[in-house]
Parts: C-alpha cells; sequence; structure tokens
C-alpha cells in the first residue's frame, strides 16, 4: 500500500496526481459512512410496500404487528402534519401512500422497531386491504385511449418537440435513409452502499438527518414541505458517499427517516435498505423506446434526423421530463445535422421509478444514434472515423437542437486521437483469431455529455475557505463525493493556489449548517462549478492575508510576499510570519471568504425549459475490439480505448478512475445488465446480484485512456466535467463492433440477451 | 365587510433564503388573485418558481388563490 501511494503526491500541485484524504481511512474502515452510525440505544426504521402495482388501499391494519415484542411505533400518512408529498421538479410523490398505490413498492406504512427482526416480522404483519386496479407496464400503452390512469393529470408526463431546418427537404436531398426502433431497459445504479441514513431530534427541536445523499440542501427544503417541519430547524448532513450515480439525486430514506426521528422519542433512528429493497424500490435508468430515422449524402454528410422518443418513467416523475429533455437535446450525436426534428416523451407507467442516473438520458439515445451512424457508413463503404470526422461538432457549429458551440468543442481531436490509437493502426493484427467459431470486430462511437443543469435552471455554486486559528485552510465544500475525488480536488486546487501541503488543509463535507448550498452532484458539474467558486474564493482570502503581511512587514511592494506552507515569507530578508498568527491579527469575517459562480449558459434564445439547452459539452470517441463466439453467442470485449475532452486534466489519477468506471458501468449497460419487470404483476424479478448481473474485473477489459487535453477557458485552470459521458460510449461501440463481425445488427440491451 | 383577506405563502429553498421568513403574509382581494401577481408582489419572478402547491395539489401560476389558502412555492430545481 505505502509503495502504492507513494506513486503519488503528496503535494497539491494541478495536473498531478495527489493522495487522497479519504483513501487511507477508507480502505482501513475508518471512514464514516451514513451506514456506519450506530449508538447504544436506537430503533430500526423499515417499511411496510405495496404488494400491487395498481391499487386503491382500502385499509391498513397493523393491530398485530404492534403487539410484536421490540415494536416502538407504526406510522402511516394519517402521522404527517405537512403535505406528505415529495419529488424533484414535480411533487407527485408521496411519503406514506394515502389512498393509491401505483407501483409494487410503494410505501404504506413506516415501523419503528428496537431490532432488526421485530422490525421484519411486524412489517410482514401489516394487513392492507387493496381494490386492484388495472395496470400499465408499456409506455405506448399508457399513451392509449382508455389506459388505465395512474396520476389524474394523465399519463402523460410531459413532451417535447424540437425543429430544425427542413426535414422533408433534408430526407429528399438524402441518398441513404437508414430506419430503426431501439428499446434499452431499466438499468440500477448498483452502488457499494444503498440508501441509508440516521437521524435524530435535539432537544432544540432541530431534526438532523445524515444521509447518503447527494443534494443534502435539496433533500432538507424537501423534507421540511413533506413534514410540515420548519426547514431553519432542519439540517441535512452528507458524509462521503458509497457510490450515487444520481440514484441518490432526491429522496430515498430522507423523508421517512425524518418522520421516523421526530415519533421516536428521542432515539436516534436508522434506516438502510437491503439490496433487495434497493433494487425493487430506488430509482433506476429509464427504460425507453427510440423510434429514428437518419439520412445522409452519399459522401456520407448527415442531411435530416427525424426520432421519437419514449421515456418510462414509472410510477412517479422524479427528474424523468429533465431525463427526456436531455435524451430530446443529444438524440442527434454531437454532429451537424441541417434538418432535425425530435421529439420526446416522458410516460407514467406502473412500474418502479425511473430517475437520475450517470448520463441522465444520454446513453439511451448514443446507443440509438451512434449505430445508425455506423450503418450509413455501412451503406456507404465509409471508414467509420472519417464519417464520424466529416460530421464532427466544431466549435462555432449548431448542434442538431440548433444550438451554436461556443465552447471548447474537442470531438474531432478525440477522433483523431482512435485513428492515431494502437488499435486502430494495427487493427489487421488486432482482428485476426485462429478459432473458426469466433470472429472479431471493432466498433467505434462519438460521445458527448452537456454539463450543468442547463438553461432556466438556477445553477451556481458557493464556496467557502477559512483560515483557522491554527494556520490550516478549511475549505468548506457544498458538492457531495460520491467516491469520484471531488471532495481531494479541492483540496487540491486550494493547495495549489495557496502553495500549502495536504497537512495544512481541512475539508468539511457537505452540511447545511456549515456550508453554502452549491445544488446537486451531478450533472457532470461538481468540480467545474464548485472549483471555480473555491478558486474566486480562495483569491480573496490570499489578497487578504497577504494585506495583512505587507502591513507587518512594512512593504507596499506585493510581490516582496508570498504564501509558502504554513507562514507568508518576506522575501528582502527572507522573514517569515506564521499563517496562525496572521490569523490572529485578522477578525473573522477576513479569515473567511466566499464566492459563488454561476454555470454559463447558452445564449441562443433557445430557452426551452427543463434544463434545455446547455451550452458546455465534454465530448469524446470510444472505440472497443470484441470477440463473439458465433457458438453461444457471448460476446468479449478485449480492448477499450477512450479518446475523452473533458478540458485540462486536474489530477490524471481522477480523471482515468472517471474514463474507467464509466466505461465499466458502461460495459455493464451494453452486455448484462437488465432490470425485468414482471409485465402481469409489476414485481421486479432481478432484484439481487445472482439474478441482476454486474461486470467484475473478469468481465472488463483493458481500458486506454486518451486525455485529449483541450482548454477550456471557463472551467478551473481549464477543465471540463467527465463525471458522465464515459458511460455513453460502450454500448454504441460494442453494438457496432457486433454489427460489423457478424453482418446483424441489435437494436435491444442488454446484447448478449439479444442473441 | 372587509374587502381583503390574506394569503399565506410558505418560500422554500433559494426564495426562503432571499425573503428571509418562512411563511409570508400577503393582502389579496377577497375574491382572489392570480399566484403569478401574489409571488410578484414577493419581488419573485414567475420565471423563477418551479412548483406552487396548495392543499398536496399542484397549482398553477395562474390559478387563482384565495385569503386564507397557504400556497407552497418552490424555485425550479434540476439534477443530472
Amino acid at each position: 500500500m505505502k509503495e502504492f501511494l507513494d506513486l503519488f503526491s503528496d503535494k497539491p500541485v494541478v495536473g498531478r496526481a495527489l493522495k487522497r484524504q479519504d483513501t487511507l481511512l477508507k480502505v482501513m474502515g475508518k471512514q464514516k459512512y451514513a451506514s456506519d452510525y450506530y449508538s447504544d440505544d436506537f430503533l430500526w426504521a423499515g417499511v411496510k410496500r405495496s404488494s400491487y402495482p395498481h391499487a386503491v388501499v382500502k385499509n391498513i391494519d397493523y393491530t398485530q404487528a404492534l403487539k410484536v415484542a421490540g415494536v416502538y411505533k407504526i406510522l402511516t400518512h394519517k402521522d404527517i402534519k405537512g403535505s406528505n408529498r415529495h419529488g424533484i421538479a414535480r411533487k407527485d410523490q408521496e411519503v406514506l401512500v394515502e389512498t393509491k398505490v401505483r407501483y409494487v413498492g410503494d410505501p404504506i406504512a413506516l415501523v419503528l422497531a428496537e431490532n432488526k427482526e421485530a422490525l421484519k416480522e411486524a412489517i410482514s404483519l401489516i394487513k392492507v386491504e387493496y381494490k386492484p386496479l388495472p395496470a400499465v407496464f408499456d409506455v405506448e400503452d399508457a399513451l392509449k385511449e382508455g389506459a388505465p390512469k395512474i396520476h389524474d393529470s394523465g399519463n402523460l408526463l410531459e413532451s417535447i418537440h424540437i425543429t430544425k431546418g427542413d426535414i422533408k427537404k433534408g430526407f429528399k436531398e438524402s441518398d441513404v435513409i437508414v430506419e430503426a426502433v431501439f428499446e434499452v431497459p431499466y438499468q440500477e445504479h448498483a452502488f457499494l452502499e444503498t440508501e441509508c441514513g440516521w437521524a435524530f431530534l435535539q432537544r432544540n427541536g432541530d431534526l438532523v438527518i445524515i444521509a447518503s445523499t447527494q443534494t443534502p440542501f435539496r433533500d432538507r427544503a424537501e423534507v421540511a414541505f413533506a413534514l410540515g417541519y420548519d426547514e431553519e430547524k432542519i439540517r441535512v448532513i452528507a458524509p462521503y458517499l458509497g457510490g450515487g450515480f444520481g440514484g441518490k439525486d432526491g429522496i430515498t430514506v430522507q423523508c421517512l427517516l425524518g418522520l421516523a426521528a421526530l415519533n421516536s422519542g428521542g432515539k436516534p433512528v436508522k434506516m438502510w435498505l437491503s439490496r433487495e429493497e434497493s433494487m425493487e424500490n430506488g430509482y433506476k435508468r429509464h427504460p425507453a423506446k427510440m423510434y429514428y430515422k437518419l439520412g445522409a449524402r452519399a459522401d456520407g454528410t448527415l442531411t435530416a434526423l427525424w426520432c421519437e422518443l419514449y421515456f418510462d418513467t414509472g410510477a412517479y416523475a422524479s427528474l424523468g421530463v429533465e431525463v427526456m429533455c436531455l435524451a430530446v437535446e443529444h438524440a442527434g450525436g454531437p454532429y451537424k445535422i441541417p434538418n432535425t426534428d425530435i421529439t420526446g416523451f416522458c410516460v407514467y407507467t406502473n412500474k418502479p421509478v425511473s430517475g437520475p442516473f450517470r448520463g441522465f438520458g444520454v446513453p439511451q439515445v448514443t446507443f440509438a444514434i451512434e449505430q445508425l451512424i455506423d450503418e450509413i457508413a455501412l451503406k456507404l463503404n465509409l471508414d467509420p472515423i472519417e464519417i464520424r470526422l466529416k460530421n464532427a461538432l466544431d466549435k462555432g457549429d449548431k448542434n442538431p437542437i440548433g444550438v451554436t458551440m461556443i465552447y471548447s468543442t474537442g470531438l474531432k481531436d478525440c477522433l483523431l486521437a482512435l485513428k492515431n490509437s494502437d488499435l486502430w493502426r494495427n487493427k489487421e493484427r488486432y482482428l485476426k483469431t485462429e478459432d473458426r467459431f469466433k470472429k472479431r470486430a471493432i466498433g467505434v462511437a462519438s460521445i458527448h455529455q452537456g454539463g450543468g443543469l442547463g438553461t432556466g435552471i438556477p445553477d451556481y455554486a458557493q464556496a467557502k475557505i477559512e483560515l483557522t486559528t491554527d494556520g490550516k485552510f478549511r475549505v468548506y465544500a457544498g458538492i457531495s463525493d460520491m467516491g469520484e475525488g471531488n471532495a481531494v480536488t479541492n483540496l487540491q486546487i486550494a493547495g495549489h493556489l495557496l502553495n500549502q501541503k495536504l497537512e495544512n488543509m481541512e475539508l468539511i463535507l457537505p452540511d447545511t449548517a456549515k456550508t453554502l448550498n452549491s445544488g446537486p452532484a451531478a450533472a457532470s458539474r461538481s468540480t467545474y462549478i464548485y472549483g471555480n467558486a473555491l478558486i474566486e474564493a480562495i483569491n480573496i482570502l490570499k489578497s487578504r492575508i497577504l494585506k495583512k503581511a505587507m502591513e507587518l512587514f512594512g512593504t507596499d511592494n506585493e510581490k516582496e510576499v508570498d504564501l509558502q506552507p504554513g507562514c507568508v515569507v518576506f522575501y528582502p530578508d527572507n522573514k517569515r510570519v506564521s499563517l496562525s498568527e496572521i490569523c490572529q491579527m485578522l477578525p473573522y469575517e477576513e479569515r473567511v471568504a466566499t464566492s459563488r459562480f454561476d454555470m454559463p449558459l447558452a445564449r441562443d434564445g433557445l430557452g426551452i425549459g427543463h434544463g434545455l439547452p446547455h451550452i458546455l459539452f465534454t465530448y469524446g470517441a470510444h472505440m472497443c475490439l470484441i470477440e463473439i463466439d458465433l457458438l453461444t453467442g457471448k460476446i468479449t470485449p478485449l480492448k477499450y480505448v477512450a479518446a475523452v475532452d473533458a478540458g485540462r486534466v486536474i489530477n490524471p489519477q481522477l480523471y482515468e478512475q472517471q474514463v474507467e468506471g464509466g466505461v465499466a458501468q458502461g460495459m455493464g449497460y451494453a452486455l448484462m445488465e437488465e432490470l425485468v419487470v414482471d409485465n402481469k404483476s409489476g414485481k421486479v424479478l432481478t432484484n439481487n446480484f445472482a439474478t441482476y448481473l454486474i461486470p467484475t474485473v473478469l468481465d472488463v477489459c483493458e481500458i486506454e485512456t486518451i486525455p485529449v487535453c483541450t482548454h477550456e477557458d471557463s472551467g478551473p485552470f481549464g477543465m471540463k466535467g467527465i463525471g458522465e459521458v464515459n458511460i455513453n460510449g460502450p454500448a454504441p461501440a460494442i453494438a457496432n463492433a457486433v454489427a460489423r463481425a457478424i453482418q446483424k445488427r441489435f437494436l435491444r440491451l442488454p446484447l448478449d440477451f439479444c442473441l | 365587510m372587509q374587502s381583503e383577506g390574506v394569503v399565506i405563502i410558505r418560500p422554500y429553498l433559494d426564495f426562503r433564503q432571499r425573503l428571509k421568513k418562512p411563511v409570508i403574509k400577503v393582502k389579496i382581494p377577497k375574491e382572489g388573485l392570480p399566484l403569478e401577481e401574489v409571488i410578484k408582489i414577493l419581488g419573485i419572478s414567475p420565471q423563477e418558481v418551479g412548483v406552487c402547491m396548495r392543499n398536496k395539489k399542484h397549482l398553477l401560476l395562474k390559478d387563482k388563490v384565495f385569503p386564507q389558502e397557504e400556497i407552497s412555492i418552490f424555485p425550479i430545481v434540476g439534477g443530472g
């Protein structure tokens, strides 16, 4: 371990790998996650859930359950003093169901018990009387006239239609037109730490919730509204997360935990979903059905795109509309397509709730558009990289929904990096196989991902940094760290700008009582937006410190003083004053600096709503060598190359980690992951890792990462977000390789199950 | 007979930070006023509003609100 860590710098310098402050504590099991909270005397909270996908709840009888030894209390919606509603953009979800359940798993009653055994028994003894209603499990069925109505407002949550140019003319000018219908399934986040938290009521009435969450500030408002509790008296703390990937972008256990703590007689309450409960009830990637038609001239120039996208949001909205909108925005890929006609539908069904997931609607459409691009290349006998280079967006071009790219646009550089890769240059050697029942092929895909929450949604970060009395710098991170390492990146930025070692800095993780609201850890925004805010705050504080030092040393020349680790040096006679001494000379308000940074917005006048459009994009080009067994259909990725333009790399180790993590999760989406819901009972049939397969180290091949370092002028040190984009590549790259290997195109994920 | 009454507004998230109060009472005519007009009185632009709720139900900005009602307003929020 020591040797491994010694490979990395302990001096925080931007552009170099850095020992993560959290690494040793995490591997030794000493880092406290939300799931790690226990005390001598606490209660477990658990939920009685619906066993019907759609039914009226006529009666809840928990008299037998209350008799179980160790059961403290059982709560229903009648015990909730607030609105009993939550939801990010639409408050259509009840904390505890009042009259109607809408999917198998809807929470009906909350049980508090002294131990897990009593909790389990009590939950099983709660009797719910239902009046079953017809249910609907397919998006297109849900839109048919006479379909069972899931919400009073109807089953169509939202639709959006965007056009550019003249679609009829575009197809008329096309020499080749390809059409297909693509289908992609639910994908489970499969984080290590399932949804969990710990809550307690303080004597002063403050409700403290420590939760595994990507959105502590938004959670506080949601809990306040749902439970009717004063927002000012709620404190949400977000320790390091054991994975999130979007699945903790919104309420999971927070409202239930808050309700439990308000009714626990002063005892702390713990809630931690089992893997099965998490897979049945957690948010998932939206299943989608996508109708596509793409036209091109004989030379491969794209002329027209028509598509209709049906996104299944399940029983509740979550961020379904926003996910669908991002899919619409990315439906045409990172290409110049002059004529487009794109429609998206977000539809309720009686299934588990779809929500945010790394990629946020983009993996679905990338699977579709990249296969059609490849199909056109095959029909026109064009090189798969050349056709993408020919149509790739450049700075100044308009994207498929008409937004002009005014920020760094490095797709061509990524494609050229692929072209220059060992795999492509030596493809003949890599494609050879001695086994006559196996075939090899290489597939290519371009990818992109909008960064930030998009136009129309307030999108800002507020950084705070403090010089402490012991001469250290304390960074207050307002954005959760899901494990990706953005917290340590904050220290790296601070250490770099303030010329301090890691031991001279402290990090405060998101806490609504201490840190400032910086929005969600989501949308590839964390380091970009918080980093920008932090740089400004650092510069303010640094200027104050140096000014005070100049007063001390009696100089007006700012070049004569500089920050050194733990002190300020006065160069003319090499005198030093410690930072703790400087701190004592500064009033509190001067040793704390804050700053706010707002995400840049598109200025094309295309304010469509729901976060559309974006202006800042990360780009990439992926390539995968696969081998397919002609007897069994098994697809084995052999080598993967990911060239990514995420601006300047601040920390190469974290950069590579994000690329490899995204590709591995994308390979799961491509080849094996499918959360299956029974279309009669509405039950999740794959609720554990024996039935829902995720890739292991044996399934993921060697991944070569090529950083294409453009410089994004608006980003901290020139960087852009890299958290999501890489999950978009594996499914189309592998599907394209399969199509080239066996001359058959598969339009449904996962690919392994298609054969 | 009084010609006006009070509608209770509960602002959340950024609205609450800005208005610095958990509950705000706004005088409105007894025949009601579109919510859009009420939030303008508070200095909030309709474009900033994401969700409005009255008695557990969503409310549109054009919908009228009446004295004694309690309205919760949330700014537009997003994730990703």
